[in-house]
C-alpha cells in the first residue's frame, strides 16, 4: 500500500470540497473551520491577505472590488479579474480556492498533500480542463488527472467494477443543473450526452420562499422587507432552513421575531408554509430541468427505459419533489444513498486511491446484510453479530442453561431484524448435549460466530467445564437477495411495536419464573429458619404465580410476581433476624429482566408450556442440527 | 535464499537426473511460504474488517457523546423556557411593568447561561471591518467618517471560548468604491455571458 495520498476535490462553482481515501473508505475532509463545505469565493483584504471561503464570502458586499466568486464559470477564457490593485487570471483565482483546502487538508490530516484529482463537468472543453490543471499546478498540486464530474459520482457509487450499465447523473447544484449520461463498460467511463442549465439551482427554490415571505409581509403589515439588507438576511437563513425541513416534514413554521419596527411598534414573522403550498411556487423550477434530461436522452439516443440507474447529486435533490419526477420520467428511484452533496468529492478521491494503488480488489470486504443471532428462552433472537458488521469477524457469548439438570441445549442460529426467532430465518440448528446436571444458570456454555471473507459462518458452542463442543458450518447466509434484506429490515420498522409488547411479555414470564425459582431456592437453604406460615404463603403465592405462567396470563404474572416478591423480602428478613446463614440475604431486585440482560439458551425441564413454535424435547439427546 | 537452493538444485539435476528427489525440499519451501502468505493474508483481511467495526462503533459512540453534550444544555434551557412560558401567560394590559420586569429577569437569566458557556458578544461599532469577525451586508460611503469602519451592527456577533461562533452582521463605511456597480453588491462581479452549456 502506498503511503502517498492522493486526494479528490470537487472544485465546484459555488463551493469545494476535498476528500481522501481513509483505510479504504473515502471520507470528506473538513477545513479549518470545521466545515465539510468551503465557498468557492476570494477575496483579497485591504491589507493584501488572500482569504478564502466563508470569510470571504463575508467581505462580499462590503469589499466587492476585493472579492469574486463562481470564477469557475470564467476557467478557459482570457480573462482577468481585478482584487484590489492586482489583476489575476481564472487559474491563480481558483489556484487560492484549491491551496485553501489543501493547506487545510494537510493540517487535518497531518501529512504533506502533494498530488490530487480535480472534478470538472462532463462539457469542460481542453483549455477549461487545461485551465483547471494549471490551477492546481500553481497551488503547489500535482494534477494526476482529472475527471468528469458524473464520473466521479459514478465511482462513489461503486459502479463500473465490470458490470456494464447506463447512468444519468442528475446533478442539481446550488447554481447549476447538469444532466449527464454515461455508458460504463469495463473500466471505462464514456460520456454520450451532456445537459444542463447553468443558471438553475437550489438558490432558486430559496429565493422563492424569500419572495414569498417578503410578499405575504408587505400584505399583512404594509412594509417593504427588500430594501432592509438585515431582515432580508434573516429571511435568507429562514428560507434555507425552511427549505431543507420541508424535505423531511410536510409542514414547517417560519419564525422571525423583531424582524423590524414602526410606529406601532416590533414586528414579527411567523407563517406556516406546508410541502404542497412550496411545491407549487415552486414547480416551474422544478419542470424546468425536464428539458435538459430529455435533451440528454435524444442526444444520447436513448429511452427512459434504457438508463439502468439514476444518481441523484447535489443537495437539492433531497427534495422530495425532485425525487418525485424523476420517478415520473424514469418509472425508477433515482439512488440518493450516497450525501448527495459529497458524491463528487467522495468519488474523486477514490480515483486518486485508484492511481495510488491503494484499491485493490483483494482486501475489498463485505458486511452482513442482516443480524446474526442464536435463539433464547422464550423464543428470543439474540444477536451476536450486528447487520453492517465487516466480515471477516468473530464473536463469542456466554449462555447458560434454563432449567435444572438440562443436559442438552439447542443451539438455534437465525439471521434477521426481528427480536424473535420464529419471524427470522433459520440458518441452521443443533445441539450440545451432555453437559453435567447442575441447577439452572450454572453451567457455561460459549457460543463463537466467526464469519470468514466469504460469509461463511461456523458456528460453535463449547461446555467450559467438560470441552464438549459441537458445531455447524453455514454457507448460504447470502442466498437472500437484496429485496429480501431489505423487506426484512422494513418488515423489523413495521412490527416493532407489536414485537416490543410481545418481548416485554416474554420478559415479563421469564421474571416470573425465575422469582419462583429463586424463592425455592432461598426457602431451601434457609430450611427451617423460615417460620410455617411463610412457607405456606411462599407456597401459595409461588402456586398463583404458576398458575399465570401455565395460563399465559401476564396481567397476573405481573401482580403475582409482585405479590411473591414482598413474601421473598418477608423470608429473608425473618432469616436475617433468626442470624441468617452468612447474609444469606436474597434480592429479589438483582433479578432484572433476563430474557433482556442476560440470555439464555436452551429450554425448561421443569414445565413444559406451550411454545409458539416446534419445540424440541428437553431429554433430547441427538444431535441434531439442520444446515439450511 | 530459495532462490539460490533453487539454482543449486538445477546445477545438480542437470548434472545427475537421478537426484531429482531433492525437489521436494523446495517444494515444501515454497509450500510454506505460501502458507504463510495465506496466513497474512487472512490476518490482514481480519485487521482491516476489525478497524471498519471499530470505526463505526466509534461513529455510533461519538454520535451518542454528542447527543448528550446537548442533552445537557438543552436542560439549562429548559429553565429559562419554563420562565419564557410563564411570561407568555402574564397580561401586558393590566400590569406593564411586572410584565416587562419579568422579561428582563429572563434576558439576566439567559445572560448567565451564555457567560457560562464563555459565550461573549463581539464589539463592533467603530472598529475597523474585519471579515473574521464581521459579515458585511451592506456599505455605505460617509466622508465624514473613517475608510473600512464598521457604522452600523444589524445584529449581534458572538464568540464561543476563542471562536467566533456567529459573526456580526453589520455595515461598512468605504470613502471610494472604485468601478463596482454599487447595485451589483449581492451578485459576482463575474458575470456569464458567453457562457457555453458545453461542448
Amino acid at each position: 500500500m502506498t503511503m502517498v495520498k492522493i486526494v479528490g476535490i470537487d472544485l465546484g462553482t459555488t463551493n469545494t470540497r476535498i476528500a481522501y481515501m481513509e483505510a479504504g473508505r473515502p471520507t470528506m475532509i473538513p477545513n479549518a473551520e470545521g466545515k465539510r463545505i468551503t465557498p468557492s469565493i476570494v477575496g483579497i483584504t485591504p491589507k493584501g491577505e488572500v482569504i478564502v471561503g466563508e470569510l470571504a464570502k463575508r467581505q462580499a458586499v462590503s469589499m466587492p472590488d476585493r472579492t469574486v466568486r463562481s470564477i469557475k464559470r470564467k476557467m478557459g477564457q482570457d480573462y482577468r479579474v481585478k482584487l484590489g490593485d492586482k489583476e489575476y487570471s481564472p487559474q491563480e483565482v481558483s489556484a487560492m480556492i484549491l491551496r485553501k483546502v489543501k493547506q487545510d487538508a494537510e493540517a487535518f490530516l497531518g501529512e504533506k498533500i502533494e498530488k490530487a484529482v480535480i472534478t470538472v463537468p462532463a462539457y469542460f472543453n481542453d483549455s477549461q480542463r487545461q485551465a483547471t490543471k494549471d490551477a492546481g499546478k500553481i497551488a503547489g498540486l500535482e494534477v494526476m488527472r482529472i475527471i468528469n464530474e458524473p464520473t466521479a459520482s459514478a465511482l462513489a457509487y461503486g459502479l463500473g467494477k465490470g458490470k456494464e450499465a447506463k447512468i444519468l447523473v442528475f446533478d442539481l447544484g446550488g447554481g447549476t443543473f447538469d444532466v449527464s449520461i454515461l455508458d460504463i463498460g469495463q473500466d471505462v467511463y464514456e460520456v454520450l450526452a451532456v445537459s444542463g442549465n447553468t443558471h438553475l439551482g437550489g438558490d432558486d427554490w430559496d429565493q422563492r420562499i424569500i419572495d414569498w415571505i417578503a410578499s405575504e409581509f408587505k400584505k399583512t403589515n404594509g412594509i417593504d422587507l427588500t430594501r432592509d439588507l438585515a431582515a432580508m438576511q434573516r429571511l435568507k437563513e429562514a428560507a434555507e432552513q425552511a427549505k431543507n425541513e420541508l424535505s423531511s416534514v410536510g409542514q414547517t413554521t417560519i419564525s422571525i421575531p423583531y424582524v423590524t419596527a414602526d410606529q406601532t411598534g416590533p414586528k414579527h414573522i411567523s407563517m406556516e408554509l406546508n410541502r404542497s403550498r412550496f411545491e407549487q411556487m415552486t414547480d416551474d423550477l422544478l419542470q424546468s430541468t425536464i428539458g435538459p434530461v430529455r435533451q440528454a436522452l435524444s442526444d444520447a439516443k436513448l429511452e427512459a427505459e434504457q438508463i439502468d440507474k439514476i444518481l441523484l447529486v447535489g443537495g437539492p435533490t433531497r427534495m422530495p419533489m425532485v425525487q418525485t419526477l424523476v420517478r415520473s420520467i424514469f418509472g425508477k428511484e433515482g439512488d440518493k444513498s450516497i450525501n448527495p452533496d459529497e458524491c463528487v468529492a467522495l468519488g474523486a478521491s477514490v480515483q486518486g486511491a485508484i492511481l495510488a494503488g491503494e484499491v485493490k480488489d483483494i482486501v475489498l470486504l463485505d458486511v452482513t446484510p442482516l443480524t446474526l443471532g442464536v435463539e433464547t428462552l422464550g423464543g428470543v433472537a439474540t444477536p451476536l453479530i450486528p447487520r453492517n458488521t465487516t466480515v471477516p469477524t468473530r464473536k463469542s457469548q456466554i449462555f447458560t442453561t434454563a432449567a435444572n439438570s438440562q443436559t442438552a441445549v439447542e443451539i438455534h442460529v437465525v439471521q434477521g431484524e426481528r427480536p424473535f426467532a420464529k419471524d427470522n430465518v433459520t440458518l441452521g440448528r443443533f445441539q450440545l448435549v451432555g453437559i453435567p446436571p447442575a441447577p439452572r444458570g450454572i453451567p457455561q456454555i460459549e457460543v463463537s460466530f466467526d464469519i470468514d471473507a466469504n460469509g461463511i459462518v461456523k458456528v460453535t458452542a463449547v461446555d467450559k467445564a467438560t470441552g464438549n463442543k459441537q458445531g455447524i458450518t453455514i454457507t448460504a447466509t447470502t442466498n437472500l437477495s437484496d429485496s429480501d434484506i431489505q423487506r426484512m429490515v422494513k418488515d423489523a420498522e413495521k412490527y416493532k411495536q407489536e414485537d416490543t409488547k410481545r418481548r416485554t411479555q416474554i420478559e415479563t414470564k421469564n421474571n416470573a419464573d425465575q422469582m419462583i425459582y429463586q424463592g425455592e431456592k432461598l426457602v431451601e437453604e434457609l430450611g427451617a429458619k423460615v417460620p410455617e406460615d411463610l412457607k405456606k404463603e411462599f407456597e401459595d403465592t409461588s402456586q398463583k404465580l404458576r398458575a399465570a405462567i401455565d395460563a399465559d396470563d401476564y396481567d397476573k404474572m405481573k401482580s403475582g410476581s409482585d405479590a411473591l416478591q414482598q413474601v421473598i423480602y418477608r423470608i429473608s428478613e425473618k432469616a436475617y433476624a433468626a442470624g441468617g446463614p452468612g447474609g444469606a440475604g436474597f434480592d429479589p431486585s438483582q433479578m432484572g429482566g433476563f430474557a433482556g440482560s442476560g440470555p439464555k439458551a436452551g429450554r425448561k425441564a421443569t414445565k413444559k408450556p406451550k411454545k409458539p413454535e416446534g419445540s424440541d424435547d428437553d431429554d433430547a439427546v441427538d444431535v441434531d442440527f439442520e444446515d439450511l | 535464499m530459495p532462490r539460490k537452493k533453487l539454482e543449486d538444485n538445477k546445477e545438480k539435476s542437470n548434472a545427475e537426473p537421478e537426484e531429482v528427489a531433492l525437489d521436494i525440499p523446495i517444494e515444501d519451501e515454497t509450500e510454506s511460504v505460501k502458507e504463510r502468505a495465506d496466513e497474512f493474508f487472512r490476518a490482514l483481511q481480519y485487521t482491516k474488517a476489525d478497524f471498519e467495526n471499530y470505526r463505526k462503533r466509534m461513529e455510533s459512540r461519538i454520535g451518542e457523546l454528542t447527543r448528550a453534550a446537548n442533552d445537557g444544555l438543552v436542560l439549562k434551557l429548559l429553565d429559562i423556557y419554563d420562565n419564557l412560558e410563564r411570561a407568555a401567560t402574564v397580561d401586558f394590559t393590566t400590569s406593564p411593568e411586572a410584565a416587562k420586569d419579568g422579561v428582563d429577569a429572563i434576558l439576566q437569566q439567559m445572560n448567565k447561561f451564555l457567560a457560562s458557556e464563555e459565550v461573549r458578544p463581539i464589539e463592533s461599532l467603530g472598529k475597523q471591518y474585519d471579515p473574521y469577525y464581521h459579515s458585511s451586508v451592506s456599505r455605505l460611503t460617509d466622508p465624514d467618517r473613517p475608510d473600512g469602519v464598521v457604522v452600523e451592527e444589524y445584529q449581534r456577533g458572538y464568540m464561543i471560548r476563542e471562536k467566533v461562533l456567529r459573526p456580526a452582521l453589520v455595515c461598512v463605511n468605504r470613502h471610494n468604491m472604485p468601478v463596482v456597480d454599487p447595485t451589483d453588491s449581492e451578485e459576482t462581479p463575474i458575470t456569464n455571458e458567453g457562457m457555453k452549456d458545453g461542448e
